[in-house]
């Protein structure tokens, strides 16, 4: 392993990300600021080998060396603009009984980096696309190589060649500069996704409750095992949440550069998979519906909305751009699809199938562990008692319909879509969404308010000549708001 | 900090708690702590082919055993026809998985093909189980050897 070459590129993917995030002019916390960097950084990079290829550059070591670091050198100057007002990372540290969970995540995410590290890619979905691709890119400084001249079962259903070259870009990159088995930048997305995930939940509930949450989100099979296993999903998941996340910001404080940065998140998930686009097409006129019962201007309206599918309408043009200069053989997305679109009892069955034969399971169960069965609880918890859906909870709500709705859609539309093995990795997307929406449900908030008046009353008598901490003092106001 | 103290108890409670629900407690002791793929095991052999071995198992090592062999007998531009994964069981063979042609490309950088590949009459050598259970390889001579074989092989279906 080239440690060498991997601070390079973790650096590098750094400040590009950085200096992406300043060029929209978001406002992030530090913690959050740092994780999608990296997270950004990540995407960005994978851009390079695609320009290199297109320019007719051999995609050796050196001139990926080079060129990403031009990239993420060209990606800085706002930053380097801005430099007085760049703020160091200030990070408050985790209180006492946060350690545990912490240790025990800790544990499960060095297990989980040494396992990406140590095994090579293994999936047959990568094995007989992308991850051949780039073995032989590697080998042969292109990603139009020798792979084209074999049997690629291009006669049968498999099209595992034809997916968007993410991976392929990332598994040349880390291939020619860390490791032979490339995949560590999988672990680069899992902690940073994981590390802003569990200080966003500890903003929105009691840091016991976070841990709490955080460790029946940690302690699902598949969701862990995507974690060092390569494929699309996890890393699609990352772009789809963050991208949620930001648009619910976005309609909370109507700033529109969060907008456009929600935008730009989803746009990355469907480069990323570009079935992802059934998803945002149904998300768009949601929140049109949404600006126009706040009376918002209609022309604003549609501003606003072709803003939010801007950045996914351009991804997936270049997705199929890159495709169809890199992949020498030609694919009929119509030959995938069903030409049966009102057989509405198919539908209805498809709605129904990815719950009974998917989620709630015995094949379902081995996936995603109690998950889901805790999910129902809590919401029907919720709707017993105390019955008070914040406005949160319903974004989340309305994420994870669209989720389930729009993979009800592309198992309709798309035969090869199978119910089990391809839905089963798409529902990645729901699982950041329960939980948000467990977090802001009015059962876990009254326990939250009780831990947080109980720590705050235990600490007042020690408040004398003392300074309270950050962290309390947040929990106290957030206790207050509510 | 009594508080904290209980609060600290209460986390280390649930995790022990949580970890002790039947289906966690499983996962834990056969994935996460798995013994065959634990970092102590593990961190000692770092050598890539192994660790291509650990992963893909015995039809890895069987692969490139057969393209070396191939390279030995200096056959020019070797193209193995595979047999189907159902006529191996049937044979008996334990332990060795058919792969695709990509599958095994990306293993040994040797072309191989299906019965059903575009470039199946290109097939120069076999991969071939006897009645023992055990894989052979085969320079296939002429067209009639090669026939005789795809005669066999179509009678199985391919599988994924």
């Amino acid at each position: 392993m080239n440690f060498s070459g991997l601070i390079f590129l973790l650096l590098a993917q750094f400040f590009a990300g950085r200096g992406v995030i300043r060029l929209f002019g978001v406002h992030l916390k530090p913690i959050a600021l740092a994780c999608y960097s990296m997270i950004v950084g990540v995407f960005v990079v994978s851009l390079v080998p695609c320009v290199l290829q297109l320019l007719h550059i051999p995609l050796t070591a050196n001139n990926l060396y080079y060129a990403i670091s031009v990239s993420s050198l060209l990606l800085s100057v706002p930053l380097l603009l801005n430099i007085k007002k760049t703020k160091l990372l200030s990070v408050s540290f985790p209180k006492l009984y946060e350690l545990p969970f912490l240790l025990v995540f800790l544990a499960l995410a060095v297990i989980s980096v040494w396992r990406c590290f140590y095994f090579p890619p293994t999936p047959r979905d990568v094995l007989t696309g992308t991850e051949l691709i780039a073995e032989f890119a590697a080998r042969e400084k292109t990603m139009i190589n020798s792979v084209f001249k074999i049997d690629l079962r291009l006669n049968s259903s498999a099209n595992n060649i034809f997916k968007s070259p993410f991976i392929t870009s990332l598994q040349i990159i880390y291939k020619l500069l860390v490791h032979p088995f490339g995949q560590v930048w999988l672990s680069v997305l899992f902690l940073s996704f994981t590390v802003w995930f569990y200080t966003l939940l500890r903003q929105i509930v009691h840091p016991l409750l976070a841990g709490m949450l955080m460790l029946i989100y940690f302690a699902i099979p598949d969701l862990y095992a995507y974690t060092y296993v390569l494929l699309y999903d996890y890393a699609n998941m990352v772009f789809f949440v963050g991208g949620y996340y930001f648009l619910t910001q976005f309609l909370a404080e109507k700033n529109r550069r969060l907008l456009l940065w929600a935008s730009f998140l989803f746009g990355a998930s469907v480069y990323i998979r570009s079935e992802t686009l059934v998803m945002i097409a149904m998300v768009a006129p949601l929140l049109a519906i949404y600006l126009f019962r706040q009376q918002v201007k209609l022309l604003q309206i549609v501003i606003q909305t072709g803003l939010f599918v801007s950045f996914s309408l351009l991804f997936n043009f270049l997705l199929n751009f890159f495709i169809s200069k890199f992949i020498p053989v030609r694919f009929d997305l119509g030959e995938l699809i069903s030409h049966d679109f009102f057989n509405f009892s198919l539908l209805l069955e498809k709605f129904t199938k990815i719950a009974t034969d998917t989620i709630f399971s015995n094949k379902g169960r081995d996936v995603y562990a109690h998950f889901f069965s805790f999910f129902v609880f809590i919401f029907v918890a919720d709707v017993i008692w105390p019955r008070k859906f914040s406005k949160d909870a319903r974004f989340a709500l309305l994420g994870i319909a669209v989720v389930y709705l729009g993979l009800v859609l592309l198992s309709f539309l798309i035969p090869s879509h199978t119910i089990f093995n391809s839905a089963k990795r798409g529902l990645f997307r729901l699982i950041p969404l329960i939980v948000l929406y467990i977090a802001h449900s009015g059962i876990v908030q009254k326990i939250s308010g009780f831990l947080n008046r109980k720590e705050t009353a235990a600490s007042i008598p020690s408040l004398s000549g003392k300074v309270v901490t950050n962290s309390t003092k947040q929990n106290t106001v957030i206790d207050k708001k509510r | 900090m009594h508080f904290k103290i209980n609060m600290t108890l209460v986390a280390i409670l649930a995790i022990v708690l949580f970890f002790n629900i039947p289906f966690y407690n499983h996962w834990l002791n056969t994935n996460v702590l798995n013994p065959d793929i634990s970092i102590p095991n593990t961190y000692k052999v770092l050598d890539k082919e192994q660790r291509m071995v650990s992963r893909f198992g015995y039809s890895y090592s069987v692969y490139k055993e057969m393209h070396s062999v191939f390279q030995k007998a200096k056959i020019k531009d070797p193209i193995v026809l595979l047999p189907p994964d159902a006529y191996l069981k049937e044979k008996k063979v334990i332990g060795v998985l058919v792969v695709e042609p990509a599958i095994y490309y990306y293993f040994t950088s040797g072309k191989a093909v299906w019965y059903d590949s575009p470039d199946v009459l290109k097939a120069n050598c076999a991969m071939v189980p006897n009645n023992e259970g055990k894989i052979t390889v085969k320079k296939i001579n002429n067209r009639e050897e090669l026939n005789a074989l795809l005669d066999i092989y179509k009678k199985y279906k391919l599988d994924l």
